[in-house]
């Protein structure tokens, strides 16, 4: 449907404008963070990246022409090395663009800043954390881990009413995967589909100034019988004051899985984000951050959430996680920053433990 | 262990904290703000756009870095101008396109 429309609408296309762009752009972002926590040892065995972690990143787009681009970025960090994009993009109109291909999943405020250059915090928020969590592995992350990437098409819309922008882009996608209880995000990095059956997702944002608010939305099924549901919903908010930024976020996920006598439940997440950042200095930016989330439906254990309880403390059907991290980011150069934080970890039933971060970050 | 790679990693922020660097990487941003600080108003007024509009989904310094050739900044500043939630009007636009290249013709 989303292409039919494209081709529509690509057949009313007027002349192409001149081409008065560059023909290849190169960008990349190498990332080396070395992280420590400070907790008792029981802790420390909850996060797997414990120690030098890297986020290395390399791309390339093509213009082929002023509104077509092809654009193929590789990257290898915690897991093995990945297409994060590969996509061409088509402006089939002043307001409306055509992506296909593997792509950036429209959802919630961070798809747009998601490498390691385009945000001050070492780790992402908790609601998108893809590593560098405490009890990781107990809660499978946190709402959907960023960068989600995902084979697919979208249509982007931006456009002006009076001083507003409307901006909204909605995609049809291969959708993540798993088995019940709970989505797998290693398997659902895989190329294949699983279940034939295609998920969705889009955005919509209002900007006026310096205030931008967005609602997000996502939904499909993981499992190979297309039976277990995925429903997520977002909400965000950024303002911005001078070259400060206060960004809100509360997002929600509902997981359909098989309970006893194979009975369909639903487990819910729910987390929320709340970020200052801003220059205090030419060289230097500040940021502290605050997130939580809360998992109810199964039990957070070793082996990640389950229908069955493990031993105490892992015996519990309710979860919820705290953080609160502050720290400082130096620009060395432009395209060279060096980033340093301190977060604080709390939980409803397991130990608290503080984490340190210093990283290096290259990018251009 | 991580101790150690840590203190690895502050010697090498300190190295390169220098002038080591301009060669490859060019002045440190505050040289570059000093530099803009010469500049017509008119141009002192696009860096404040950048600094506001830009910052939104990176940083304002992202831009200096990047490997865009004269000539196609008012193609580069588009392409981010038409994604969803940017809002970057079209006179921001234009100012933020000049500034990059009249601060591309000063570079050797």
């Amino acid at each position: 449907m989303v292409l039919l429309a494209a081709l529509a609408i690509l057949i009313q296309q007027p002349e192409p404008p001149k081409d008065d762009g560059p023909r290849w752009t190169v960008q990349g972002t190498f990332a080396t963070d070395i992280s420590a926590i400070y907790g008792s040892a029981e802790m420390r065995n909850t996060i797997p990246e414990e120690g030098v972690v890297g986020e290395y990143a390399l791309g390339a787009t093509f213009h082929a022409s002023r509104g077509l681009r092809i654009q193929v970025r590789t990257c290898v960090g915690c897991h093995d090395f990945q297409i994060q994009n590969a996509f061409g993009e088509a402006e089939l109109s002043e307001s409306l663009t055509l992506r296909v291909g593997r792509l950036p999943v429209p959802f919630g405020s961070l798809s747009r800043r998601v490498n390691p250059a385009q945000m001050e915090s070492s780790t992402k928020p908790l609601p998108y954390i893809m590593g560098g969590m405490v009890g990781e592995r107990a809660f499978n992350l946190g709402i959907v881990p960023a960068p989600a990437v995902d084979n697919g098409a979208s249509i982007q819309a931006s456009f002006w009413l009076g001083p507003v922008q409307i901006g909204g882009e909605a995609a049809v996608l291969r959708g993540f995967k798993g088995t019940s209880p709970d989505i797998d995000y290693a398997v659902s990095r895989l190329f294949p589909d699983n279940n034939g059956e295609p998920a969705g997702s889009g955005r919509l944002s209002v900007a006026v100034g310096l205030f931008t608010l967005g609602i997000s939305g996502m939904v499909g099924t993981y499992d190979v019988d297309h039976d277990l549901g995925y429903r997520l919903a977002g909400v965000d908010l950024q303002l911005q004051f001078g070259t400060w930024s206060l960004r809100a976020e509360a997002l929600w996920r509902e997981t359909e899985f098989f309970g006893a006598g194979l009975k369909e439940h639903v487990s819910r997440r729910r987390a929320y984000v709340v970020e200052v950042d801003g220059p205090i200095a030419d060289r230097w930016r500040l940021f502290v951050l605050h997130d939580a989330m809360e998992m109810r439906g199964l039990f957070a254990t070793t082996a990640g959430p389950l229908v069955t309880p493990g031993a105490p403390p892992f015996d519990e059907k309710s979860n919820r996680v705290f953080r609160v991290a502050g720290g400082a980011v130096f620009s060395v150069r432009p395209g060279l920053q060096i980033k340093g934080s301190v977060e604080w970890w709390s939980f409803d039933h397991f130990k608290p433990c503080a984490v340190g971060h210093l990283g290096v970050v290259f990018d251009f | 262990m991580t101790f150690r790679s840590a203190l690895l990693l502050l010697l090498l922020a300190g190295c390169s904290g220098g002038d080591v660097l301009d060669r490859a990487m060019g002045r440190d941003v505050s040289a570059i703000r000093a530099e803009i600080a010469t500049y017509p108003d008119e141009q002192k007024a696009a860096f404040a756009a950048v600094e506001e509009r830009c910052a939104k989904c990176h940083s304002p310094w992202k831009p200096f870095a990047a490997h865009v050739p004269k000539g196609t900044w008012s193609y580069v500043v588009r392409t981010m101008q038409r994604k969803p939630g940017a809002a970057i009007p079209d006179d921001d636009a234009a100012r933020i396109a000049a500034f990059f290249e009249y601060y591309a013709e000063r570079r050797p």
